[in-house]
């Protein structure tokens, strides 16, 4: 956890998962499936997955859209200047207490206004190949998440910082195969989107 | 306990009957506003004779518009660029101390608005949070600052920072505020002293901005000022009509924003006036206050706003016309509803909402508890409200 990039402020939490706002000037760092974690004070920390990034509107956004000839200056403006809310949906998938990760829900939420900070990937790689991708059936639980985008962009990330030859792809493809063999239709959704990872 | 709908409902009633008559009288009092204007446009001197006549005899305090130079019944366009401008604009906002909350407080919050045209740089925001507290809520009578004391310091602060910024802000061309240009509330401040000074002050920032050439105006949205239709009713006037002007209104209901809205087309703006008013005293030669009128709006939907310019500014064509340019770009971004963009920017910069106001207040509470001293309660008043209200 040395690299501390900093994404956003915790806006409302739960066990389950939390809702982050940012910048939008920050918005280059958090991306969709990506890992984060939330301080929880006492050496413990909870970690979840970027499932929705919104950015909303408001009345001065509405009215600038049917504007023409809007300068790079406005832009800016209300990009970086203006309380633009950008909101990142985060689905709690495990925490961490005294070192050991576990692929179960923290004990307590974060709290608002905490930092969420990115995961690097040496985080990344720590996360995933603790115990064994227990975390998948957090995703699992929802029938809100998008799932096949959300997992194929996650075992994409994981992949590219196991540098391990496809092991761990391999491992992570297999687990959802096990999971998902009740849902046929669910799981092609989900292979189909995977075979899009070179 | 909700309004009396009944009663209401009856004085509905009469304004439905009333409003047809009303309808026709106000029409042709429109209608001879505009043949008054046609028919005086090319009487520029005559028509400033006579409000001078006026203004050293009848009536020095009297307020309408005086003609300069320009035809009063045409619209002028302005085709300049207004790439590499700096524009700067400012607003404040405030909070009054309010004697039925536990913690007596007042804010005055003002923000600066910085934009470069055509850098594709985001503009630079500066914002002046002043919390009052202790003695400082206290006017020189002795009295709890009103309304009025909060919105003279906060008019202070706004102007200081538009001269800072401007000062700090090399090759700044034009400097906006929302409203009028002249500083208001005298009556409404408890101590006449602090509005002497607050004056004082601002003629003097005048004068400097005056020094660094920069164009300064206020925009006053939707005026709802008769200074143009006051002069035609001065014109039209008899000698002995002229002795009780205050209460010579054969124009009553007209405005400035409907009779220009009839002669400006989408851009243009109207001739430069002069401002006859009380303050003209205090704003003198090259701070005295000018103004016109320009529609913002499109072709078939004239929104009309009046901009205040001092005289430095109006006697310079080319610093009107680059104010005339700037203001229609930035009123063209908010589309249907025209408002300078900048402006907004301030206002949304330097508004403190309820929200705010509360955790600002919750802070100024527990800062007091550790330093040992118990707030008081707040009164029964306030506690009911908020009950009745939740």
């Amino acid at each position: 956890m040395d690299e501390q990039i900093e994404v956003g402020r915790l806006l409302r939490t739960a066990t389950t998962g939390f809702v982050a706002g940012c910048r939008v000037n920050q918005l280059v760092a958090p991306a969709f499936g990506a890992l984060v974690r939330a301080p929880l004070g006492a050496g413990c920390h909870v970690y979840g997955l970027i499932h929705d990034i919104h950015i909303a509107d408001d009345g001065l956004v509405r009215q600038l859209v049917t504007a023409e000839g809007v300068s790079d200056e406005v832009l800016l403006d209300n990009r970086e200047r203006r309380i633009v809310p950008v909101e990142l949906s985060v689905l709690a998938v495990g925490h961490e207490q005294d070192g050991q990760i576990l692929h179960l829900l923290p004990p307590r939420p974060p709290l608002s206004l905490d930092v969420l900070f990115l995961c690097n990937e040496r985080d990344l790689v720590r996360f995933t190949s603790s115990g064994r991708l227990g975390y998948f059936r957090h995703l699992l639980r929802s029938d809100e998440l998008p799932l096949a985008e959300l997992v194929t962009a996650h075992i994409r990330m994981a992949h590219a910082a196991h540098r391990d030859g496809g092991r761990w792809k391999e491992q992570a493809i297999q687990e959802i195969i096990s999971l998902m063999r009740d849902d046929h239709a669910g799981l092609m959704s989900v292979l189909g989107a995977l075979s899009e990872i070179p | 306990m909700p309004a009396n709908l009944e009663q209401i409902y009856a004085a509905l009633q009469a304004v439905s009957k009333g409003v047809k008559g009303q309808t026709a009288a106000l029409k042709a009092a429109q209608d001879s506003a505009l043949g008054l204007l046609r028919a005086s446009a090319a009487r520029t001197e005559p028509l400033r004779a006579k409000v001078e006549a006026v203004a050293r005899g009848s009536d020095p305090n009297v307020r309408c518009a005086v003609p300069v130079s320009e035809q009063i019944d045409l619209g002028y366009q302005s085709e300049i660029s207004t790439e590499g401008q700096t524009l700067i604009a400012v607003d404040g906002s405030q909070v009054t101390p309010d004697r039925h909350e536990e913690a007596l407080f007042g804010l005055i919050n003002v923000a600066a608005v910085i934009m470069r045209t055509g850098s594709g740089r985001a503009p630079d925001i500066v914002v002046d949070t002043t919390l009052l507290f202790g003695q400082d809520l206290y006017a020189g009578d002795a009295s709890l600052m009103s309304e009025g004391d909060i919105a003279l310091l906060r008019d202070a602060a706004e102007r200081r920072i538009l001269l800072r910024q401007a000062r700090g802000n090399h090759g700044t061309s034009i400097a906006l505020a929302d409203g009028p240009l002249e500083l208001w509330g005298a009556k409404d401040v408890s101590d006449p002293g602090a509005f002497e000074k607050a004056l004082d002050e601002y003629l003097e920032g005048l004068r400097l901005m005056e020094s660094m050439g920069l164009t300064v105006a206020g925009y006053v949205d939707k005026p709802g000022a008769d200074l143009v239709v006051r002069l035609l009713e001065i014109d039209q006037a008899s000698a002995d009509e002229l002795k009780m002007l205050r209460s010579l209104h054969p124009l009553r209901g007209v405005s400035d924003r409907w009779l220009y809205s009839q002669i400006l087309s989408a851009g243009e703006r109207s001739a430069i006036f002069a401002m006859q008013s009380k303050s003209r005293a205090r704003y003198t030669d090259a701070l005295a206050i000018h103004f016109f009128y320009v529609n913002v709006g499109s072709e078939g939907h004239a929104v009309i706003a009046r901009v205040e310019i001092p005289r430095w500014v109006a006697n310079r064509s080319a610093s009107v016309e680059a104010l005339h340019s700037t203001l229609l770009e930035q009123c063209n971004l908010l589309g249907a509803r025209p408002y300078p963009y900048i402006l907004h920017r301030a206002h949304e910069t330097a508004k403190i909402g309820l929200d705010e106001k509360e955790q600002i207040k919750l802070k100024l509470l527990l800062e007091l508890r550790a330093a040992g001293v118990e707030p008081e309660p707040p009164s029964g008043k306030s506690s009911a409200k908020q009950v009745s209200e939740n």
